[in-house]
């Protein structure tokens, strides 16, 4: 275990780039609960993880110690990635393809992890009114799966498609929830800074 | 990492292999130059180059416009003081009017079938000046005129054809100031006519045979002369205002005093009257370098390699070919930087607008 704070690490980064993988170690998991909780999107959210831990890494000499913590630099390339998200609805892979790094599809298992991650529970109201919103197929899927709470495999079955394409809905129908309640100026959770 | 997502495990993996190909490059001597640079490097060069293939080309235009308004026009007109900025001489000194040359040169074979009787041929009109080393009435410019020709003639009449140089410089009412052979059958010579014939003689010699090459040079001397006559006259008052003081002087240092000013402002005049002098005859008569040779006879080197082989002359050639150049591309940066910004706008609007769709799309 590398006892250096992450401003060390992110510092000593610069000569010794395997420093950096120490910093993903501590802090991945939570970068994916922050970016979960505002896309509502597993897939969306993992992507941005990557894509910020790649932007971190690509740009870690530009870090300047300013006697904040070192992850306040990181989280802010997250907001940064985050905004990018919410106003073009694409996922930037520009870091990733620079560092050679592959674009992975999201493992299955993962992808009901991380929607646990997101407590829907507080949204759920605004849920119901915005699902209004949706395409058919997308308010289908997102009914079964977050209102019924019932699991992908038996959502599939019900709108009797595959179970892929049952995530995809779900997951096409929470990226535009997820922008309607940006929108409208709904905070999913709370700044991790 | 002992996270549960294996999406998350992943991507260590790979980010941990990535930071250590970058520790070991990092322990590597880095190169002088990041490849990345290159591109850029090459494509500022390749900007450069067309720039300046965009201003030699500009140039040249300009420059054959000029010409060819020069051949159309037929009344002598005085140079315009843009051209002569353009040619880098200032109109306001006169001391660049040494070096104010009006070159003319003609292709191969153009005035070969010109009439001898005739007016000088068109094209071959000296449009600039080129009349007023006549003397026109009120015309006070002072042109001197020179020209070159080289003429293929046929086989074995060299010599008869140095005979009519000869003549065409007698019936012009010149001379041939000097002359050399080569082997029998080529040769080169010097012929001095009066400025008023050089446009006549200039017909003539091209008659005899097929003219390989000709030009002719415009050097304006007036203000040159227009100063040498303002210092002359100044210099002849002075002369005036001595000699009367010359009548009052009482004493005899007074006298010598007066008497060795009035010797440096007869010197001076002296001088003046020389330059003049020399102007005047140099204005009245005009020189043209002769290369006669038959098919296959080894061509005269051209004048200025003969008459002028100095390290000065190559040097300032090379400092002129180097702003040539940089005048070049800097005209040509003129025409191509308009356009990239034109370029630029677009390829911003074009993202912008494919931006917003791929937005609109994913909405």
């Amino acid at each position: 275990m590398d006892e250096r704070s992450d401003t060390e690490l992110l510092l000593a980064s610069r000569a010794e780039p395997v420093a950096f993988v120490e910093l993903y170690r501590r802090h991945a998991e939570e970068m994916l609960r922050y970016f979960a909780r505002r896309t509502l999107d597993p897939e969306a959210a993992a992507e941005l993880t990557a894509e910020t831990f790649a932007e971190a890494y690509a740009s870690r000499r530009n870090y300047r110690d300013t006697g904040a913590n070192g992850v306040a630099w990181l989280y802010g390339i997250a907001r940064h990635q985050l905004g990018r998200f919410f106003r073009t609805g694409t996922i930037d892979a520009a870091a990733r393809r620079r560092l050679g790094l592959t674009r992975e599809a999201l493992p299955a298992d993962d992808y009901e992890r991380i929607e646990e991650l997101v407590d829907l529970a507080p949204i759920r109201a605004a849920l119901v009114e915005a699902l209004g919103s949706l395409a058919e197929d997308q308010r289908d899927a997102l009914r079964l799966r977050v209102i019924d709470g019932l699991g992908y495999q038996e959502v599939a079955q019900r709108l009797g498609c595959a179970e892929a394409a049952a995530r995809q809905r779900v997951s096409r129908g929470l990226r535009r929830i997820a922008l309607v309640l940006q929108e409208r100026g709904l905070s999913l959770a709370t700044e991790v800074e | 990492m002992d996270s549960e997502f294996e999406f998350l495990r992943r991507f260590e993996g790979e980010l941990s292999a990535r930071a250590k190909v970058d520790a070991r490059r990092e322990a590597s001597p880095k190169p002088t130059y990041p490849r990345r640079w290159k591109p850029w490097v090459a494509a500022a060069a390749a900007l450069l180059v067309l720039a300046a293939g965009i201003g030699f080309l500009a140039n040249s235009n300009f420059t054959g416009s000029q010409a060819s308004m020069a051949a159309v026009g037929s009344a002598p007109r005085p140079q315009a003081p843009h051209s002569q900025a353009f040619l880098g001489i200032d109109p306001q000194t006169g001391g660049s009017t040494t070096k104010q040359g009006i070159t003319t040169h003609y292709a191969a074979g153009t005035v070969a079938n010109q009439n001898a009787s005739a007016s000088p041929a068109p094209g071959f009109e000296q449009t600039q000046q080129g009349r007023s080393s006549d003397g026109a009435p009120g015309d006070l410019s002072k042109i001197i005129r020179d020209g070159q020709i080289a003429v293929t003639i046929d086989d074995g009449s060299f010599k008869t054809k140095a005979g009519a140089v000869a003549h065409i410089a007698a019936v012009n009412g010149g001379s041939i100031l000097s002359s050399s052979t080569e082997g029998g059958d080529s040769g080169s010579f010097t012929v001095r006519v009066p400025a008023a014939n050089f446009d006549k003689a200039m017909v003539q010699l091209s008659q005899l045979g097929t003219v390989d090459s000709s030009a002719s040079q415009g050097q304006d001397v007036t203000a040159q002369f227009v100063d040498l006559k303002a210092h002359m006259k100044i210099y002849l008052s002075r002369r005036k205002v001595l000699f009367g003081l010359m009548g009052k002087a009482t004493t005899i240092g007074q006298s010598l005093t007066l008497q060795n000013q009035l010797d440096q402002v007869q010197l001076k005049i002296d001088q003046i009257t020389g330059q003049l002098n020399y102007i005047n005859k140099q204005v009245a008569e005009s020189t043209i370098k002769v290369d006669l040779h038959e098919p296959g006879a080894a061509v005269a080197q051209s004048t200025d390699s003969v008459d002028n082989p100095s390290l000065g002359h190559a040097w300032d050639r090379a400092v002129q070919g180097v702003l040539n150049v940089m005048a070049a591309t800097l005209i040509g940066l003129g025409y191509l930087i308009p356009l990239l910004i034109i370029a630029g706008i677009v390829f911003v609007i074009v993202r912008l607008v494919r931006r917003r769709r791929i937005a609109a799309e994913a909405a």
